[in-house]
Formats: C-alpha cells, structure tokens, sequence
C-alpha cells in the first residue's frame, strides 16, 4: 500500500484533464441535459488539433487555436442534425460521431499527419510548451510527498488553472441569466420556447462550450502522455460521466472531485486487489478496477443519482 | 362581470368566422391532418383585441391544435395566419402586422402572444422566482458574453425581480418565492406559470385550458386573474371545458367540431345554438352542460 | 375476401418485403451450396469451365456484407427488441455478444464439440438476459426510474462486464474451431461451409423471430407492448412477463451472433462484442428504432456498406467510420430510419 501513489495521481496533469472535460460535460448534461456520448471525441479533437498544427510547424498558440475551432465545427457538425431530435438521438450521434474521428485518426489513411494507430510521440508536438516552462534547470524536483520532474510540474501548474478557469466560468454562467435558460431547457424545452428563447440556440452553444472544454482537457492530458487515438474510446466518454455523475451533476466542483476520486480510487482498487486476492494475475489487476468503475456507476444511478454534491431535489435524473 | 363589459362585439354577426372590429389574430384556410384524419380546418378566424375569447368544444374538437398551430408549436398543412401587435404603452391604432407563417414558437412569444400549456409546464426543478425570471424579455445576461460580466446585466436582474415580486404577490405566491416549483400544488403551478407568462408583458395570452386538474378552491382566484389580464389590455383566447366557466367570463364564444369552426357568438346565446347543442350532445349525452346554474 | 382486407397493411411494409426478398435469394444460395462434396465439387467445376479461380472483388465483398449484415442483424434484433418493449438504449447488448462467444469457448475448452458448445451459449446467453431482467432490469423499472438513467445504468454494466470479461478469457484472441477454413467458389465469388452454415442459422433464427413476432399470441403481445405499453397493460398482457420473455430472447439471440460471429472472424476476445456495439446501434436507429424488422434491414445495410466500401475507401480500415458517418447521414435526413413510422420525433 504506497498513499503516494495515491496523492500523486490525485494532482496528476490525467486528473486536471478529465476534470475539465468533465466541467465541459456538466455544460451538457448537468445544466442542458444533453447526453453527449462522446466527450472523448472532443479530447481527441483537441489534441489532435494541437499537435498536428506544431508537428506540422505551427506555433503553440496557432495549436490551441486549432484545436478549439476544430472543436466548435465538431460541436456544430453534431448538434446541427440532431439538438432539434429528441435526447437519446444525440447521445447516438455523438458516440458515433467520436467513434468515427477515432477511427479515421487511427487508419492509416492520414498517417502522415495523425500517425496512425500509433499516434503522436510527445516529442513531435510538446516542445513549444516545455519551452515556455518557467522552472529551470530542468530537473526532478521534491515538494513534500510530490516527486516530479519540472516539465510535469509546470504541466499540473496550467493543467489546474485551466481547471480554475472552467471552474469560475461554469460557476459564473450558472449562475447568470444564460444558465437560467439552459436550465429551463433542461426541464422543459416547450415551456422556454413559449417564454421567447431560442432553445436551439441555447443548446448549441452549451454544446460548443462544454466541447471546447473537452478539447481543453485533451490537450493537458495528450502534454502529460501522447496523442493515442485509442486511449479516447468510448470507454473513456464512460469514465467522464463516472466522474460527473459520482461529484454530482450541475454542480460547480462537482466534477473536479469526481475526477479526484476516480482516479484515487482506481489506483487504490489497483493496490489493494493482490493484497485482497493472492491469485490474481498481474494483467488482471487494472481490469478488476475498471469493472468496479462499472459497477460503481450502476450503484451511483440506482442509490443517490445526485452524486457526492449534488441536490437531490434539483438533480433526479429525470431527462 | 358581464354588466360591467363594454360591447366590444357591437354589430359582430354570430356565426363562424365572423369579422371583428378590432382583430388581434385573423387566420385563414388553416388546415392540419394526422395520417388521414383531418384534425383542424378553419376557414376563418377572427379574435377581438382586449376581449376575453373562448374556444370551445367536444373532445377532439381540435381546439388544442388549433392553438398549436396559432403558436407555431405546430406546423400547418395550409393556411395563413397574422398576428397584429401593439407595443405595450402604444395606442391601439399603432399596429404592427405580423406574418405567423413560418414563424417559430420561440419568435412568436417575442411578438408578444405567449401561451400556457394544457398539462402545466412549471419548471418543477427551479425556484418558483427563477421560473418568473425566465418569462421576462430584453435581458441581456441571456447571450453568453454578456453572462460572463454580472454588471452588464444586474440592473435588467433587479428590475426582473421586482417586477416578478409584483406578479407573484398578486397570484398569492410570494412566500413561496423560494420554493422548487415542483414542490407547489396543481392549481399553483398554474398560476405560476399564468405568472410567468406575463413576465413578458405580452399583449395577447392564449391559455390552454386554465381550469384543468384546478382544486375548487382556487378556480375563483383563477377566473379572477384572468378577467383582471384584460382589464390590463391583455387580450385573452383561452381553451376550457367548463362551460360554467366560460359563460362566466368570455365576451365571446367560439365554438370547434371535428377541427372546424361550427358556431360563433355570445357565450349566453351560443350555448342555445341547435348546431352547438348537437355538437356536445353527440359526446356527451347524458350531461345537462346548458343548464343555467 | 380476406387477401383484400390484408393488402392495406402490408402495402405500406414494402421495404420489409424487399428484405424478405433478399434474404431468401440469400437462403437460397444457402441452402443449395449447404448440400455437401458433391455439390461444392460441381460448383467448383461451374466456376473452372467459367474460366479462372479469379474471385470478382465487388461481388465477393457484396457477399461478405450481407453474411456480416446477418450475423450483426442476429446480435442486434435483441438490442432492437429491448428499445421498442422498454425504450432502453443498451449499451451492455455488446457484452451480451462476446458472453455466448466466452461461454462457447468454455465450453470447447472443456471437451464439448462444437454444436453442443453453441447450445450451451445459447442456454447460457438466456440465463444471463433473464438474471439481469430479475436482479436488475425489473427492479430499475420498479423503482420508476427513466429509460435515460437506465441507459446510464447499461454503460456502468458495459464496463463492468467487459473488464470481468477480460479476466475470464484474458487479453489474448481465443479460437473456437481449429479446423481450417477451406473454400468453395462459385462463379466470381468464393465462400466457405463455416460461413455457409452461419449464414444458414442466421437466417433460421431469424426467421423464427420473424414467426414468433407475426405468428404467436405471444410475439403479438410483445409487438402490443412495443406500440404501447399502457395499452397492452389495460388489455390483460401482463407488460412485465413479455419484458422478462424479450430479455431471455435478446440474450440467447446475442450469444448465438456471438458465437456465429466468433466462427466467421476465426478467432473471439473479450472485446468482440464491443467492436460491433456501434455496429449495431447503427443497424438498429438505421432500420427504425424500436422497429421489429428494422434490425434486419439495417443490419444488412450496414454489413454490406462496410465490406463494400473497402473496394473504394483509400485505406480499408476506414470501413467502420464509413459506417458512422452513414449512421449520422440517415439520422439527419430521415430519423425514424429506413422503416420507422413517420412520427414526431423533435
């Protein structure tokens, strides 16, 4: 039992990343309801988007750019045939829609730019970035129980400001009079229409916004491992609502503890298995704890939808 | 109340399709099928400006079609229909025509005739003042941008909020301000969202039959709100089946059969039409709804 | 008179009749080749005197579709069945697939041959479809919780069963059959008896599905269930009996498509059935969602759209996002799918 590996995932740059695509996704489902299936499409967008652009030699800055407006085309490009269908419409579309950017970033057909089924190497894409680094030399570096290199180090600093900023902002516009639509949507769509909002509208901006979000979470998390289509699957999508769904939907640091402790949980699940269960093989290890994520979520669903923050009486599931 | 109405109806025939002095709504050849049947096929329709209309008739009538389409809730096979406006505050001969067709349901809200819905829409999961807040218009904090800077848009904010303070009293609801809207009664959720409408300041309100799932109690205040709209300016067409209710407060009756207008007129002298009478007595014949009570 | 009073109704299942059409052309093709030596042996001296072994790639390809399209039409008719009786998108129907492939090959390993082992995966596929209903299905249905949260629910079971899957089999490719595949050619394309078999028990089962739906008191209380389930209530079918009947129906029917599909690939792993999830979400909204026969239909659209494409993709791998992009495409200009009814779906 090692709790600093514990503590160490838990700031990790994978947590600051699927905290915010989690963020992204609680635009969707927490204040819209929109089930966007495919959030992991988004990540996958985005970090395409942004390594591409510099292993291309575009500038880092050109690369968020990139991936961010790839990431409003995608939104617009799901949201355009199906937000005016009916909800589990779109969760089809977009875990389709994902599904397909995987697979056309993993043929070999543009394997000059997206490297295939093998991705991106980090030294293709993350140099820009560490460049920018303000902690030099580089070198490994102790802070209490965090042991990490200078280069992860400036990586979790951005990584968690970029949460902040999420975090202000969904709390910002949660809070303003744009959120009060998105959550009438949410409720009833009919009865905002007939109070004069553009519902379309509305939902099609949560949609880009939560996206970009999602994007955003893609690139930290490409920065702390590599551009692996494979690695975004559907799977992944799972693992975000887990994270939703656990801190508790519509909430503002609902998502950020939900990824905290997926994470935590999931390395502590990996620890304790071989102590619990002698026989089980090493390669069976990470398995067990992705199928207790699994059945985490079903108890989730069933026992107290609202998640660990969430109001009970605000947040029942009901779509 | 029918003392104090004023004749707004002067000289208006009594039969379907009548032409109205004043008309907020006039539509015409509208026509909606479902499959093969024929739910709504109106010829013409007129609706008064600052009256109280009510549209009745049997089960299947077609009248709440007919007000889906009338708000774009609904798409017509046919037909033409216009709104005309007056800007709240301005003289009634200042009149700005408005082509519904092709319209959507959230721009005809804007135009200023906002609708209720027959199986009430509370937003149950909100406040009851955050629903208020929703009805209202011209508040800026809805685009995004906007949003992100609370001063651009805390003033519109307060004013919404006073006004909506205003409303939620005169609906005996202001000390349930705070409450989810899911946690009201029935009759509440109407009112509320009747409230809610009214955030707009529309000039016309088409209620989608306001006494359904009513408790007793409460169809008083609720005759009593809507006769006040109009003594506001607010031109009401509403869909009821309670033809005590109707005499009670309409100026004027329209009266729906198998989608099409049958009769039109007076509430107390439709109700003698022979055609009328037939209409009902085919769905309802072991019911004296005529009867005076 | 009767055939007269029938004509309506069935005028109006004209892309239903087209895929009857096809898939008996398919039977037939079956049925006659599934007569064994002799008969290949012919077929192989047509294909000689017609000059060459030279397979035609179209054609070949167009016969690949529609045995996958089959093959996924069994695993899916169940996902279909599901959404129309209880307006779940279930999204553990994947796992329900490699289960009859894991139970067939724990079958083989113990000694079983090769249709016994199929039984028992089927058997088995059942089992599990009406465990779920008793332990978790009805019970989420009970408790009156929507068919969204129980679509969440259906990814939380996905990942769990997907992982217990993985430690059962392991991460490696298991095998079911040893036995090398030979083929036959007829004409331009060639095809092998494994698969002709498959394709054979495809369309057995699926035209017993067929018959169970149209024929039985049952199947019809299952397609009143599916139109409306508080109608079918009020007439005397008990709702909940035909849901436990769909789900031990959806089960073995997924566990023989992954068992079939196990046979047709050569080779099975614990993500099998994941691998054609989106396949058959594809089929089944592409057919008509809740739509009986959709499934079929859109399975043998979506079977014979991937195989077929590869002849004109850049790269063959591309098959299945051509899939998703087509999923999309229908959806946006047709989203009651090719037989739903047109209704209000916004």
């Amino acid at each position: 039992m090692d709790i600093n590996d514990i503590l160490q995932i838990i700031v990790s740059p994978t947590t600051a990343a699927f905290a915010l695509a989690a963020i992204g996704l609680n635009f969707h489902y927490g204040l819209t309801g929109l089930l966007n299936m495919g959030q992991a499409g988004f990540m996958l967008i985005g970090m395409y988007g942004y390594a591409i652009t510099i292993s291309q030699g575009g500038s880092m800055w050109l690369g968020i750019l990139i991936s961010f407006v790839g990431a409003i085309l995608f939104a617009l490009f799901l949201g355009w045939p199906t937000l005016r269908l009916r909800g589990d419409y779109l969760a089809i579309v977009t875990i389709a829609a994902a599904e397909m950017v995987r697979l056309i970033g993993r043929s070999q057909w543009l394997k000059e730019w997206t490297g295939g089924n093998t991705g991106l190497r980090g030294n293709q894409f993350k140099g820009p970035f560490e460049n920018l680094s303000p902690f030099q030399p580089a070198r490994i570096v102790e802070i209490g129980p965090f042991s990490f290199h200078t280069t992860i180090w400036w990586l979790m600093l951005v990584g968690w400001v970029a949460v902040a900023v999420a975090a202000a902002l969904f709390w910002r516009l949660n809070k303003s009079p744009w959120g009060r639509v998105l959550k009438g949507v949410r409720e009833d769509e009919d009865a905002v229409r007939s109070l004069g909002k553009s519902v379309y509208s509305f939902k099609m901006q949560a949609l880009i916004i939560g996206g970009v979000l999602g994007a955003a979470g893609g690139v930290i998390w490409a920065h702390g491992n590599a551009v692996q289509p494979d690695s975004m699957g559907r799977v992944t999508t799972f693992w975000i609502w887990t994270m939703l769904l656990l801190g508790g939907a519509a909430t503002v640091l609902g998502p950020i503890l939900g990824s905290v402790l997926f994470w935590a949980m999931f390395v502590f699940i990996k620890q304790l298995a071989p102590l619990v269960l002698p026989n089980l093989a090493p390669q069976q290890i990470e398995p067990l704890a992705l199928a207790f994520v699994g059945i985490g979520l079903i108890l989730l669903i069933v026992f107290r939808p609202q998640g660990i923050l969430g109001d009970k009486r605000e947040i029942s599931l009901n779509v | 109340m029918s003392d104090t109405k004023p004749n707004l109806f002067e000289g208006v025939e009594a039969k379907p399709g009548a032409a109205k002095p004043d008309p907020i709504i006039i539509a015409d050849g509208i026509t909606r099928q479902f499959g093969g049947l024929t739910a709504v096929d109106v010829k013409h329709f007129e609706a008064q400006r600052h009256a109280i209309t009510a549209l009745i008739g049997p089960n299947g009538a077609g009248k709440s079609t007919f007000f889906n389409l009338l708000t774009s809730f609904d798409v017509a096979n046919s037909g033409s229909a216009q709104f005309n406006a007056v800007e709240p505050g301005k003289p009634d001969s200042d009149v700005r025509t408005i082509d519904l067709g092709g319209m959507s349901s959230a721009n005809v809200a804007r135009a200023g005739m906002v609708r209720t819905f027959q199986l009430t829409k509370a937003l149950n999961r909100m406040s009851v003042i955050e629903n208020m807040r929703l009805g209202a218009q011209h508040q800026s904090g809805e685009n995004v941008l906007n949003a992100m800077v609370a001063p651009l848009w805390r003033k519109r904010e307060k004013e919404i909020t006073e006004q909506a303070e205003v409303l939620l009293e005169r609906f005996k609801l202001l000390d349930k301000q705070d409450d989810y809207a899911g946690s009201l009664s029935g009759g509440q959720r109407k009112l509320l969202e009747m409230a809610r409408a009214l955030m707009s300041k529309p000039s016309m309100i088409m209620l989608d039959e306001p006494m359904a799932g009513v408790n007793p109690a409460l169809t008083e205040s609720l005759l009593d709100h809507i006769v006040g709209l109009k003594e506001d300016g607010v031109t009401v067409l509403f869909v009821e089946h309670d033809m005590h209710m109707v005499r009670r407060i309409s100026d004027w009756v329209v009266v729906m059969a198998e989608g099409k207008i049958i009769a039109e007129g007076d509430p107390h002298e439709v109700m003698a039409n022979q055609a009328v009478q037939d209409a009902y007595l085919g769905s309802h014949h072991d019911t004296n709804l005529f009867e005076e009570r | 008179m009767r055939n007269a009073d029938h004509a309506g109704p069935k005028a109006r299942h004209f892309p239903l009749r087209i895929a009857l059409l096809s898939t008996l052309t398919v039977a037939a093709i079956t049925v006659i080749s599934a007569v064994p030596a002799q008969a290949s042996q012919l077929a192989t001296e047509v294909a000689d005197t017609a000059g060459g072994t030279e397979t035609n790639l179209l054609l070949q390809n167009l016969l690949n579709g529609i045995t996958f399209g089959l093959l996924l039409a069994l695993a899916s008719v169940g996902l279909s069945l599901i959404y129309a009786t209880t307006g779940l998108s279930n999204f553990a129907h994947g796992e329900q697939v490699t289960f009859g492939a894991a139970a067939a090959f724990a079958a083989v390993t113990a000694g079983a041959p090769i249709l016994l082992a199929a039984v028992f995966a089927v058997l088995a596929g059942g089992a599990s479809g009406w465990l779920q209903d008793t332990v978790l299905w009805s019970q989420l249905r009970k408790r009156r919780i929507a068919p969204m949260q129980q679509m969440i629910v259906s990814i939380g079971l996905a990942l769990a069963a997907v992982n217990l899957l993985q430690i059962w089999m392991g991460a490696q490719r298991v095998r079911l059959s040893t036995s090398i595949e030979v083929r036959y050619e007829f004409g331009p394309v060639s095809i092998g008896p494994q698969t002709m078999i498959s394709m054979a028990v495809c369309i057995v089962a699926l035209g017993a599905v067929g018959f169970f739906l149209q024929r039985t008191r049952l199947g019809r209380a299952t397609r009143a269930v599916s139109d409306n389930p508080a109608l079918a209530s009020a007439t005397g079918i008990s709702v909940n009996r035909v849901i436990r009947i769909v789900w031990i129906m959806s089960g073995s029917l997924a566990a023989l498509g992954g068992v079939l599909l196990a046979l047709y690939e050569n080779t099975s792993d614990f993500s099998a059935g994941a691998r054609i999830l989106l396949l058959m979400f594809a089929a089944v909204t592409l057919g008509g969602l809740g739509h009986p026969f959709g499934a079929l239909v859109g399975s043998l659209v979506v079977g014979i759209v991937a195989e077929v494409s590869t002849v004109f993709l850049p790269t063959p791998d591309l098959k299945y996002a051509i899939v998703m992009g087509m999923l999309i495409l229908t959806l946006l200009v047709r989203p009651q799918g090719l037989l739903g009814r047109k209704e209000r779906v916004g």
